[in-house]
């Protein structure tokens, strides 16, 4: 008998518009292989089930939350399936997210051909901190990379986020080359890479890449911290936030920076 | 159309809408109520109807005439809530009904009104329709005169007939109408408004003209029409389309700019704001007789005017179609995100679809209009008693646990079937038994408003109302008493989702998992769970409706369409049928206050579910699974209209690819077969803080189900069931 994959989805968010075009639903994979200090999901981290104390509810949750379940890819199939008609009217269809979701490579191949079979616009989120060959595996089922670049200078890229980004430069530089769609998405977090320098190298070197479409800055926010309480983990030290005079002036520079689209 | 912001009239529509409220006078009603009694006993010996005619036109002459100096229009309702209106509640309606009931009949009036007691029932009589204003307005009310008198002179009738007494009353009011008119023609002379006095010269006798004669010969009409009944829910109908032709006009003519006639609609919409809980419901946009999409100007004012003058009422209701222009459709979002849930939007294939299957015929279904919150009527044509009854579903469950018992009074109702809860063997027995109750609830229920319907038109007749309905005058018969071309009634639902959660509840847990007996259920039950927290948290993780499960959403479809079938089967004492209707008003927070705890999970005296909307907070997996739950039967047997009610917070639509999404979700759950959505647009956060200090947010106007109101007026149960809503930000 076939092996038939599964993977840890520790969410399934249905009614996404921020993670490609239109209406999309967004499947996240649990697993990372980085860690940025400012994650906002930090349950995606650790990959397999993890235990979370749900601090919300009424007065007789002292209950503790599950993170992570295994689904089939025919599962997750059908999951997604659900809203198709919402996908046809909107030009959307599903993304796949994490954690880093190229890191359950075999799982990710598979659903990303089933969607595709089914009719689905195809969307993989991914930091690129992966050997180039997990790529090469969805290639052919993935209409749209988002990928992610966080910080320019690569020692202060290892110190915040547990890797380098040389890997994470050169499969972007791999992508472009062979035609595919992206979209960069760029964190800006306060005291880290919320500088004209920073946000300047990195649109400087992805901005003009073929096939690149758009650039997003995505704002930072605290409610990574919650979910860290609930894990046991302490907060992620980020005392600042990142004014919206700012983000606009981060977004004028980094169209000034390049030809293509710039949002928020 | 661009969107109009300021006009150069802008200060004075400011200080119009400012000093509206304080046009509103109490002791109206008082003076009003000596009138109509003197009146009445002055003409002891006529028809019921003619004293009607005789007291209405007492009062409108005595009638305080209030006029400003910034007037654009004149006329003041001066009407607030339902003080006056007649009858005054259920119970007195039931028991004048006695009076002439037989035995048999007696005893269904004493069990129905048991229904109302224990919060089963509900019933808001009176209202509701969309009077004749076309026919008003193509006739002048002079022509109308001449009509009824020579219905009056018709040498074929006899004197006392129905028929002649009804054009003598028509006469009598048409009368009344013009000196009241008069009066403010001369009272705007008095203040140096030469022109509206003009106006009003005029139109008290002849067919108006001009679009300024067209919209103030309607306020009027509007009015009188308010006041005859002192009830709620008299809506408008399509006014882009009444008055277009008055518009294209002058406009073509040079009478009139684009300005003047927005301002004259933003006047119109101060004087509907004047109406506290009206519930005016104004139609625009939809398709023409052809099919095709009538958007015009006006159209695009209605929008503008509501999101300029910003009162919570007209409930302002745009008809969707396909063909409708891109920007129109913009320009909706635009005004949903102001937050006060205009415009609702209603599907106009599926709306014209409900309109054929209630038997209308072709031409009427296309010119649909709302009726107060979302209920669908041909304007002039039909009185279909809209709020004339409606059942709690949650409540019939509250009944089965406690062998017709209300946990809340201690009252009891008989059930078909007093059956001990141990011998119920598995689900298929309980749901089964569930029907037999529903059917059984139901067949009251039409038992018992048959015997009102009966008397309703013969103790208060309504000719002013009537005299604007063509068909009346034909037929010599009141709009409550058989006399429009439809005439109809509705049956509508109350804790829709309540109900099908508390079934899903009892299915998993109690037969399917065996984890509780169901006993153990209606006694945690009837203690509110005290000290039953795990049983509860355990009902309330079962699935809910609202979540795309299709299990579940099948007890929906079902009840939905056993309801529908069971209401296309009955009829009223006039042989017209019924539409079944899922919007809950404010009933599922006034029946919710007298329903006990549920098996969901719900506690005692909370609201029930809103409208086709999932319970509050139930729905986890976001608006498409809840666009999926609520299309999971066919909308269109739903005569009597529904509601979807959607939650965003504000920062949702800010974005304008989310604006765009937004309009692709709308255009899925159309697609879908969806009849009607709306959409609050305010965080729960803010909903607290105006909760907590209610005077600094007087102006906050929240969508509660198929209609907008001033958040800090509705009452608490209300309120928090606003906030409790699910909202949606976006992810």
């Amino acid at each position: 008998m076939e092996r038939t994959p599964t993977a840890c989805i520790f969410n399934i968010q249905r009614f996404s518009l921020d993670d490609g075009p239109g209406i999309r639903t967004t499947v996240f994979l649990k697993g990372c292989s980085m860690h940025c200090v400012w994650c906002h999901n930090p349950e995606s981290i650790a990959p397999g089930r993890q235990r979370m104390l749900c601090s919300e509810g009424d007065e007789t949750c002292h209950e503790v939350r599950v993170a992570g379940e295994y689904y089939s890819i025919q599962e997750i199939y059908e999951k997604v399936m659900a809203d198709v008609s919402f996908y046809r009217q909107s030009m959307g269809g599903v993304t796949f997210s994490g954690g880093e979701p190229l890191l359950q490579r075999e799982f990710l191949a598979g659903v990303l051909a089933a969607c595709k079979a089914g009719g689905l616009h195809t969307a993989v989120d991914t930091a690129g901190n992966v050997p180039w060959f997990h790529f090469e595996s969805i290639l052919e089922h993935t209409d749209l990379f988002l990928y992610d670049l966080k910080i320019w200078d690569e020692e202060k890229h290892a110190r915040f986020t547990g890797a380098g980004n040389r890997l994470i430069h050169e499969n972007l530089q791999r992508l472009s080359d062979l035609g595919a769609a992206i979209w960069i998405r760029i964190p800006v977090i306060p005291g880290i890479n919320d500088t004209e320098d920073e946000i300047g190298h990195l649109v400087d070197f992805a901005g003009h890449m073929r096939g690149v479409e758009q650039i997003s800055l995505l704002r930072y926010h605290a409610m990574g911290n919650r979910k860290r309480k609930a894990l046991g983990l302490s907060p992620d030290g980020i005392e600042e936030t990142v004014t919206q005079e700012k983000m606009l002036s981060l977004k004028k520079l980094a169209a000034d920076h390049s030809a293509i689209r710039v949002i928020l | 159309m661009e969107w109009i912001g300021r006009t150069s009239n802008e200060e004075r529509i400011e200080r119009l809408r400012d000093s509206e409220y304080h046009c509103f006078r109490q002791s109206i009603y008082e003076e009003r109520k000596h009138i109509y009694a003197r009146t009445f006993r002055e003409f002891a010996q006529s028809p019921q109807v003619i004293k009607a005619a005789r007291a209405l036109m007492a009062f409108l002459s005595a009638k305080e005439i209030v006029v400003n100096t910034d007037e654009l229009l004149l006329g003041h309702a001066q009407f607030c809530d339902y003080a006056g209106s007649r009858p005054a509640d259920v119970e007195t309606e039931i028991k004048e009904a006695m009076e002439t009931a037989s035995t048999e009949e007696k005893s269904i009036l004493r069990e129905f009104l048991t229904g109302f007691q224990i919060g089963l029932y509900g019933r808001a009589s009176g209202g509701h329709v969309i009077a004749g204003y076309e026919f008003v307005l193509e006739s002048g009310l002079d022509g109308l005169k001449n009509a009824a008198v020579a219905v009056m002179e018709d040498d074929g009738l006899s004197d006392g007939s129905q028929k002649r007494i009804m054009a003598e009353s028509f006469l009598l009011v048409y009368e009344a109408a013009s000196c009241y008119i008069e009066r403010y023609a001369r009272a705007a002379e008095n203040a140096g408004l030469e022109e509206l006095a003009v106006v009003c010269r005029r139109i008290a006798h002849d067919v108006p003209e001009s679009f300024t004669e067209a919209i103030q010969l309607l306020w009027f009409v509007h009015e009188i029409v308010i006041m005859e009944q002192l009830s709620g829910s008299f809506s408008i109908g399509r006014l882009d389309r009444i008055l277009y032709p008055y518009y294209r006009k002058d406009l073509a003519e040079g009478r009139l700019t684009k300005e003047e006639a927005y301002d004259l609609i933003r006047a119109l919409w101060i004087k509907f704001g004047g109406v506290r809980k009206g519930y005016q419901n104004v139609t625009v946009g939809g398709c023409d007789e052809k099919g095709t999409s009538c958007v015009n100007d006006l159209t695009y004012f209605a929008l503008f005017a509501s999101g300029s003058i910003k009162m919570d009422q007209p409930l302002l209701s745009l008809r969707w179609t396909q063909d409708m222009p891109a920007d129109l459709k913009r320009h909706a979002v635009t005004l949903l995100q102001m937050g006060m849930g205009f415009p609702a939007l209603f599907n106009d294939r599926v709306c014209i679809e409900a309109r054929r299957n209630s038997g209308i015929d072709e031409a009427d279904a296309r010119n649909y209009g709302i009726v107060g919150c979302v209920e669908l009527s041909t304007p002039g044509k039909e009185r279909a008693d809209t709020e004339g009854l409606r059942i709690n579903w949650a409540k019939i469950i509250e009944l089965m646990l406690h062998r017709g018992r209300c946990a809340q009074t201690g009252k009891t109702i008989g059930i078909s079937q007093n059956r001990p809860l141990q011998e119920v063997a598995d689900f298929t027995q309980f749901y089964q038994w569930y029907l037999a109750e529903f059917d059984h609830f139901f067949k009251l229920a039409i038992d018992g408003y048959r015997i009102l319907d009966r008397n309703y038109a013969g103790k208060w007749p309504s000719p002013f109302l009537s005299s604007t309905v063509k068909a009346c005058l034909e037929t010599g018969r009141d709009i409550a008493g058989g006399g429009p071309v439809y005439h109809n009634a509705s049956i509508n639902g109350t804790g829709m989702a309540t109900a099908v959660d508390s079934l899903e509840a009892v299915r998993r847990l109690v037969f399917r998992n065996k984890a509780v007996s169901l006993e153990t259920v209606a006694a945690a039950a009837a203690g509110n769970y005290e000290g039953h927290g795990i049983l509860r948290r355990q009902l309330r993780s079962c699935p809910h409706y609202g979540n795309g499960n299709q299990e579940t959403d099948s007890l929906m479809a079902a009840l939905v369409t056993r309801f529908a079938a069971l209401a296309k089967e009955s009829t009223n004492a006039f042989g017209g049928q019924f539409y079944a209707g899922m919007y809950t008003v404010e009933w599922h927070s006034v029946l919710g206050r007298m329903t006990g705890a549920t098996p969901d999970g719900r506690k005692a005296g909370t609201a029930l579910s809103n409208g086709m909307s999932p319970s509050q907070g139930a729905d986890v997996e976001g608006p498409t699974a809840v666009a999926l739950s609520a299309t999971c039967f066919d909308h269109s047997c739903l005569g009597n209209g529904m509601v979807l009610d959607l939650k965003f917070h504000p920062e949702f639509l800010e974005k304008e690819r989310h604006k765009e999404a937004f309009l692709h979700f709308v255009e899925t759950y159309f697609a879908l077969g969806g009849m009607e959505l709306q959409v609050n647009v305010v965080s729960s956060k803010m909903l607290r803080q105006a909760q907590a200090s209610p005077q600094n947010y007087r102006n906050l106007i929240a969508r509660v189900s198929g209609f907008s109101a001033y958040f800090v007026d509705l009452d608490k149960t209300l309120q928090d069931e606003i906030i409790a809503r699910t909202e949606y930000t976006g992810f």
